[in-house]
């Protein structure tokens, strides 16, 4: 900025800075609300939120909500669900897609643009289209209701691949090339080079992953019959539209035990999350 | 590696799938079924596991507890299942091999069960069919056949506001034609909604299809083998229910959930609703005992023809992939006995399928018991057609329309009539 | 693929560095034709056939019916209306998110440096949370003497019963739906425009462009491919409409806020395998047909 700028336009400037932020703060504060009116909702005994609605703060707080959640409604078996299955499936697709995704990256090999063609179409392919088929044979290899029937569909994903073979991508060739002269195995390569260069990509292939699992619906909710094997969302959905519907507090409070672990997670490693999401959209 | 390639690989897939599977459904063999084989008179053995919903499902090992004491070997493990979704459960369970020994199954649902094919038709001589109340015992009873041993029922009676009817000096409907003025009057004194009912919310059609019996209109013809909503009885029936709305007694938006009514019952603001044997619980939570003093309770104002009333409640069965049939038959045979089931009643409020239970103290003093106990006698259960769970969704979805009056009754029940022939009745 | 390996086929250290690259694609490869590839085709296979529940065990064992299922779903005039709900559900929800996330993705890259960090997390934080717990929290918000009525009540609007007007049900997932999605297209956008380099509005400046031109004339058009993007991955899920009706409407009231993911997950609970198929492959075509639209309104202008 060492252009000279006539004192007219610099005021604008400034009206135009004050402007952003205030448009940018209202913004904030309009996104928030919901979190901030969940979380004291939550504090609230059900009568205080019947009464009114529009309320923000508790007149008597109080933690009895997540009591009841741990004592009368198994929470924390669903909430170690919900752990288990996102952490496997995590594992499964740091391990399984950065191994494909090197093969499709640095390798060229018979039948790799037709692999690689697969999961792209296979990227857009949704959930809820395939379902049924899905159902039908997890339930033929005796799995539904279990938690490898809960994990297996999604132990591996297109992203995942799709997201490791682009990062991979980017890695220099020459360093690859040195070791291969070196009379390194491919295992080699990828244990000794690959891995320890992807720390970046791993992280967040692992984040979406879990972020992915733990909000993940649809198939929890086909595939676990009793309550023993739910996820929260699950439990959530089910308490919600049944015979609870009513139980405001409670609810309000399963809410905050469902969203509050991964917004906490997301504080910690936001850039991960940020960077990852961006560069899904990005080639 | 070009576009074509792909697609010609995958159509290439399909044709191989269907030409390698060789497509195609295998005849299958109708017939008479048989009563499951006989079960012994020993005590059970080995673990039984059982699932239950709900508010059942928690009090269940409760009960269970003075079976286990009774039969030392057997080893009773109750799982939990929402009532909300549970058909779904129990079809995939079925579906998929994944299933318990032996399930609380809804009365109305049942049908659909068998039609899953996963339920074991219930041995000879285990219990006497004639103990139970005919409209449980009639919903156990699909294509010849016995699945289930009722163990609970539940009918629906009124609830009103007893304090808002004595200051207007109104007394309990006992006809259609009593009960707008009835309902008015508790509107004049100051409930917003004379009525409430449910307008399009899964099992509004609980609600609704009394209507149309209380007109005198049967919904199926005598052999179950097609639908009969478009009579002239039904359309009564159903033009009553809209009239509720027209007239402007009920709110065209009705409850959704469980436990929503109840609130504004306490506070003045519904005069009245129909509900079952549960619903002094859940007064009791909203309210609180005092409340209670000012809860009426009268049996279902009557129709042209009747006034017929719904039956639910809750049967056992047993999944034909049981591992431990035996025990599961032995556990539902002692859930049916009338000691167990007044045990039972004193635990859950739940009111007993067999009708000696009845005799009993605990349940023979209760005066709103009594006005169950009369309404039992009349009330009708959903059509027992193994594709009545679809039917019913669209009965829901039909009621909706007359409710917001977007659909006249004809036109509404026009629709059910078709929709419901498309599906059939399954037999 | 014949001719492929017939061309190449003879280098034997191409023919190991295929057989070593297979190696390890084979446990992605199980999994992904198992769980991912496989269902894709079984989905369409059962939806030309009567599969009900009763034949999950035998799946093959079923009679093939042709496109009765395809002719079902458009004879009811329920999956009709969850056809049309879906459509409209996409074409109003993404240009509303599309065009709040880029005028924040625009306000934070206008060169302020303070709380610039800050403002992208809170504004990002929504797309982390499960649409269940949104969904149930935005239900009791919605409600007729909720806080979002308070709120207008407070700028002197009357707001609806939200979930039980038929008409304004719709818009309120939208709304919902926008400020549950809008951070993930706000920081693409943002790495977008990051990447558009600002001697262009330098030497616009210059000229004498106004901000809003320069904006028109330079960042949009660069804007384009970055837009492509965003709009298929916002339509993909959108598509899949499902959660937010299964907690907040059961798909009223008189199924107006029912989609297809909801209708085909009914279809299913009623044990109809092959109608709710052919439903979601009736998805499938729509995000095919979509993805395919988008290409050509994004590509051909560029």
């Amino acid at each position: 900025m060492t252009t000279v700028i006539a004192p007219s336009a610099a005021r604008q400037r400034v009206a135009l800075r004050i402007g952003t932020y205030v448009l940018l703060v209202l913004g904030l504060v309009v996104t928030l609300a919901p979190f901030a009116w969940m979380m004291l909702g939550a504090l609230k005994p059900t009568g205080e939120i019947i009464a009114d609605p529009t309320a923000w703060l508790p007149k008597s707080p109080t933690l009895g909500n997540f009591a009841d959640l741990l004592s009368r409604q198994n929470f924390g078996l669903y909430f170690v669900n919900s752990i288990l299955v996102a952490g496997a499936c995590v594992v499964g697709n740091v391990l399984f897609c950065s191994m494909a995704g090197y093969a499709l990256a640095k390798i060229d090999f018979a039948g790799q643009r037709i692999l690689f063609s697969l999961v792209l179409v296979m990227l857009v392919v949704p959930g809820i289209a395939t379902f049924v088929p899905l159902f039908v044979q997890v339930s033929n290899l005796g799995l539904a209701n279990s938690y490898l029937g809960l994990i297996m569909p999604y132990l591996v994903t297109p992203l995942g691949v799709f997201l490791m073979r682009q990062f991979i991508g980017e890695i220099p060739d020459s360093l690859l090339e040195a070791a291969r002269l070196d009379g390194a195995s491919e295992v080699r390569i990828f244990l000794r080079i690959i891995l320890p260069l992807s720390g970046p990509a791993l992280a967040t292939l692992a984040i979406l992953t879990f972020l992915f699992q733990w909000n993940n619906f649809l198939w929890p909710l086909v595939i676990a019959q009793t309550d023993n094997m739910y996820t929260l969302p699950v439990a959530l959905a089910l308490f919600a539209v049944g015979a609870n519907g009513t139980n405001y507090g409670l609810l309000l409070a399963g809410s905050v035990a469902v969203v509050l672990p991964i917004v906490t997670v997301f504080l910690c490693l936001q850039r991960y999350f940020i960077q990852g999401i961006a560069s899904t959209g990005i080639k | 590696m070009s576009r074509k390639t792909v697609l010609a690989a995958i159509a290439g897939g399909v044709i191989t799938a269907f030409v390698l599977t060789g497509c195609g459904r295998a005849a299958t063999s109708g017939g008479a079924v048989e009563a499951g084989a006989p079960v012994d008179n020993g005590p059970a053995t080995g673990t039984v596991d059982v699932w239950a919903m709900g508010t059942e499902g928690e009090k269940l090992p409760e009960l269970v507890a003075k079976f286990e004491k009774e039969n030392p070997d057997a080893d009773v493990k109750v799982t939990a299942v929402p009532w909300q979704d549970y058909a779904k459960k129990i079809e995939t369970a079925v579906a998929s091999g994944s299933t318990p020994d032996a399930t609380l199954v809804g009365s109305s649902d049942l049908a659909s069960f068998v039609a899953g094919g996963g339920l074991e038709p219930v041995p000879a001589g285990l219990v006497d069919v004639d103990s139970f109340y005919p409209g449980a015992r009639s919903s156990t009873e699909i294509d010849g056949a016995t699945y289930a041993v009722p163990w609970y029922v539940e009918t629906r009676v009124l609830f009103y506001r007893k304090d808002l009817a004595q200051a207007a000096g109104a007394k309990a409907p006992t006809t259609w034609d009593e009960f707008t003025p009835f309902a008015k009057a508790l509107q004049a004194q100051g409930a917003k909604w004379g009525f409430s009912v449910a307008t399009g919310a899964p099992y509004t059609w609980q609600g609704v299809l009394p209507y149309l019996w209380q007109a005198g209109a049967e919904l199926t013809d005598a052999e179950r083998s097609k639908f009969t909503f478009d009579s002239k009885q039904g359309l009564e029936g159903l033009t009553r229910y809209q009239s509720l709305f027209t007239d402007g007694i009920a709110s065209p938006n009705g409850p959704v959930n469980l436990g929503e009514v109840e609130p504004k019952f306490v506070s003045g603001e519904v005069g009245s609703f129909i509900s079952g044997p549960w619903e002094i619980g859940l007064l009791n939570q909203a309210g609180g005992k005092k409340f209670l003093a000012n809860v009426g309770v009268a049996k279902i104002p009557a129709g042209p023809h009747a006034n017929t009333s719904y039956i639910g409640g809750g049967h056992f069965s047993v999944f034909k992939d049981a591992k431990n049939r035996d025990g599961a038959w032995k556990l539902i045979r002692w859930l049916s006995k009338p000691k167990t089931q007044t045990d039972w009643f004193t635990i859950s409020g739940d009111l007993p399928a067999a009708q000696s239970a009845w005799e009993s103290d605990v349940l023979s003093a209760d005066p709103n018991l009594a006005v169950f106990r009369e309404q039992l006698k009349n009330a009708q259960n959903a059509p027992a057609v193994t594709t009545w769970t679809q039917v019913g969704a669209l009965v829901d979805s039909e009621a909706e329309k007359v409710a917001k009056r977007v659909s006249t009754p004809q036109e509404a029940l026009a629709a059910i009539q078709a929709g419901a022939a498309k599906i059939g009745t399954g037999n | 693929m014949t001719s492929i390996v017939a061309n190449r086929g003879g280098d034997p250290a191409r023919r190991r560095r295929t057989l070593v690259a297979w190696s390890f694609c084979l446990p992605f490869m199980v999994f992904f034709l198992a769980f991912g590839l496989w269902p894709v085709l079984a989905s369409l296979l059962m939806s030309f056939t009567d599969i009900r529940s009763r034949d999950l065990r035998t799946p093959v064992n079923v009679g093939f019916v042709g496109l009765e299922n395809y002719v079902t779903l458009f004879d009811d005039p329920t999956f009709v209306r969850a056809l049309l709900n879906t459509l409209y559900f996409v074409v109003v929800g993404i240009p509303v998110t599309m065009v709040i996330s880029l005028v924040i993705a625009v306000a934070l890259n206008s060169g302020i440096q303070r709380l610039k960090g800050f403002f992208r997390v809170g504004y990002f934080a929504p797309v982390v949370t499960s649409i269940i717990a949104v969904a149930v929290v935005w239900r009791y918000m919605y409600q007729g003497d909720g806080l979002i009525n308070g709120a207008l009540a407070f700028v002197g609007i009357h707001g609806p019963d939200w979930l039980n007007d038929p008409v304004w049900a719709m818009p309120a997932m939208i709304v919902m739906a926008v400020w549950r999605n809008f951070g993930i297209p706000m920081v693409i956008f943002l790495a977008g425009l990051q990447g558009v380099a600002p001697e262009l509005h330098e030497a616009a400046s210059v000229d004498g462009a106004s901000r809003w031109r320069s904006f028109r004339s330079i960042t949009l058009p660069l804007l384009r491919p970055t837009t492509l993007v965003v709009a298929v991955l916002l339509s993909i899920s959108y598509l899949q409409f499902f959660e937010e009706p299964f907690v907040m409407t059961g798909g009223g009231p008189l199924d107006s806020t029912i989609s297809i993911g909801y209708y085909a997950y009914e279809q299913f609970g009623f044990g109809l395998y092959g109608l709710a198929s052919a439903a979601s492959y009736v998805l499938v075509l729509v995000i095919a047909l979509l993805s395919f639209l988008q290409f050509r309104l994004f590509r051909t202008r560029s």
